[in-house]
């Protein structure tokens, strides 16, 4: 036969047959060691007419009375099966705020028969499908070393880098050994730009706009160990390759890597190579602002007799609502921007709500209330509100009636208003 | 009187053959399984020498005899355990050679597979293939002298 692709015959064994107590306690495989030797023997009895002969056996440690010893036991070991999986456990990561710091995370599950260290890369797609990029990315691990399945018992996380590396190989990030069948978390802490997009631009990656996506991919490549289970370690640390020279049938375990492909594309699809990468995928969600602007007049100033007062300006300021007040010249009235963040996470921030007054009004007063915050983008401590004279004769243009709110943000779900006092002229 | 004792030693003899003590070979060896896909597509198993193994991979022990004796061996009991890090498949210790039965008692009894049972967790069930210990083939006919022939199982390493 030409042209044969040879492939051993592989059954696929529950990585976890282990002992399965009450709750959510989960067992390291059950796989056999790597190293180990596996041994077996036979006896057989018969006759010859009606006398019985003496068994047959191989075995050489039992003692079977008036035996003949044939051979040996017949005796192989184990080999290492190299393989392990790397899953994104959080993704799509929606509703991502701007200017923020969020986190993928993944875990990784040793599913070979050895001990096992890991190295961590990370592949970031500018390919079209990827219309952002994080500004910055760190690799952090927990190993589940008690084997439970929970990591929030294993204390603070382990930084593994803050520079990733673009490509798995010869990556020298490398984790703390884990036992076969074990898990380990892996997060990617991922820095979100702002979403001021650069004026004349197209899309540059740089800036998070609303529904834009940042793909992510987490390689992980199979080191060597600070010590196997059975056999003498060399070469700690270096990437676990398929062992060279001739297959031996017992003696140190050789190295099989097992491993299927997690992502093509920065994987070898065509053979175990040691390596297993997963994608995720972080989603910006921009705040949702609505404004509103409306006009109230509060209040005709003028007193029972018909007369003016002396200082308007004063009495507009301080005024309240007086129901069904007309708009006449003198009378006092309130312009209120109002703006809600309806959107569900992310802070809105760089706010910048300027109102501009008409012609026929002069300016009394500015205020702003409810919910605005500092906008921590913006140096300095605000909300700021700049406002013109009182008494200034507004002319309907920016320059002489303009009141503007800046280093202001508003958390998802807040409202604010921008309250301006002026008199009818 | 002369006649009597020669009948005396006839039945002696009978009872005192020696022992038969060659001629009966028996080797055991163990393999793993190789799947080659042909020229049509179509998969072919093999077994070749078991010098890369790892878990997940199909183990098959043989049991290869050869009676260069001169005489017939009858009444032929085989038995081979099963390791512990081994699953034995069902159904692949089946031959015409024999019967075959099962131990989960490391090799104190041995019964037909359907009659197989364990007690576990306080309860009676039917023993599965990780439960079997042992497994002993019953030959059917002699092995003739000249004959050659093998018997085997095959299992899976955990």
């Amino acid at each position: 036969m030409k042209n044969i692709r040879y492939m051993a015959a592989r059954y696929a064994i529950a990585a976890c047959a282990g002992l399965s107590l009450a709750g959510t306690a989960l067992a390291a495989n059950t796989l056999t060691e790597a190293g180990q030797e596996v041994s077996n023997t036979f006896v057989l009895n018969y006759d010859v007419g009606t006398t019985a002969q003496d068994p047959i056996t191989n075995d050489t440690a039992t003692v079977i009375p008036d035996a003949v010893i044939q051979g040996t036991p017949t005796q192989f070991t184990v080999d290492r099966k190299v393989d392990h999986s790397l899953t994104a456990t959080n993704t799509p990561l929606n509703n991502t705020a701007p200017s923020s710091t969020t986190t993928l995370t993944f875990e990784l599950l040793n599913e070979g028969n050895d001990t096992q260290a890991y190295s961590f890369s990370l592949a970031d797609l500018d390919n079209g499908t990827d219309t952002f990029d994080a500004s910055s990315y760190a690799i952090q691990y927990t190993l589940d070393s008690d084997d439970d399945g929970d990591f929030s018992d294993e204390g603070s996380a382990t930084v593994i880098t803050s520079t990733p590396t673009g490509t798995a190989a010869g990556s020298a990030d490398i984790s703390v050994d884990v036992p076969k069948g074990v898990r380990m978390l892996v997060e990617v802490i991922a820095t979100i730009p702002s979403s001021t997009e650069t004026t004349g631009s197209p899309d540059d990656q740089t800036s998070a706009d609303d529904a834009e996506t940042d793909n992510v991919i987490l390689i992980a490549e199979a080191r060597n160990p600070t010590a196997w289970l059975n056999d003498t370690i060399s070469g700690a640390g270096d990437v676990t390759a398929n062992s060279t020279g001739a297959n031996v049938l017992v003696g140190d375990a050789q190295n099989v890597l097992a491993d299927d492909v997690g992502v093509a594309s920065v994987e070898d699809a065509a053979n175990s190579d040691g390596l297993h990468a997963a994608e995720a995928v972080i989603v910006v969600a921009s705040p949702d602002l609505e404004a509103t602007k409306s006009v109230t007049v509060i209040s005709e100033l003028i007193d029972a007799l018909g007369t003016a007062p002396a200082d308007p300006a004063a009495d507009c300021d301080s005024a309240t609502v007086v129901a069904e007040a007309k708009s006449i010249p003198g009378a006092c009235i309130e312009y209120v921007i109002e703006v809600s963040n309806t959107g569900s996470t992310a802070t809105a921030s760089n706010l910048n709500i300027e109102d501009i007054l008409p012609d026929n009004v002069t300016f009394v007063d500015a205020e702003f209330t409810g919910d605005f915050i500092d906008d921590p983008g913006v140096t300095g401590t605000g909300p700021s509100l700049a406002e013109p004279a009182s008494d200034t004769s507004c002319d309907g243009t920016s320059g002489t009636c303009s009141v503007v709110l800046s280093d202001a943000a508003l958390a998802a779900g807040d409202t604010g208003q921008v309250r301006i006092r002026a008199l009818v002229e | 009187m002369i006649k009597h004792s020669l009948f005396a030693f006839g039945v002696a003899a009978a009872m005192a053959l020696p022992a038969y003590a060659s001629g009966l070979l028996a080797t055991q060896t163990v393999e793993v399984a190789q799947i080659e896909i042909d020229e049509s597509g179509d998969e072919v198993k093999t077994f070749i020498e078991a010098t890369e193994i790892a878990p997940g991979d199909e183990v098959r022990y043989r049991l290869s005899y050869d009676n260069q004796g001169e005489n017939d061996a009858v009444a032929v009991k085989l038995v081979m355990p099963v390791p512990v890090e081994i699953n034995y498949i069902e159904g692949s210790a089946a031959t015409e050679l024999a019967s075959v039965a099962f131990s989960v008692d490391n090799g104190e009894s041995f019964v037909d597979r359907g009659s197989l049972r364990v007690q576990s967790d306080g309860e009676d069930r039917v023993a599965t293939s990780e439960d079997i210990t042992h497994i002993k083939w019953t030959f059917t006919e002699a092995i003739e002298s000249g004959e050659t022939g093998q018997v085997s199982f095959r299992g899976v390493l955990q």
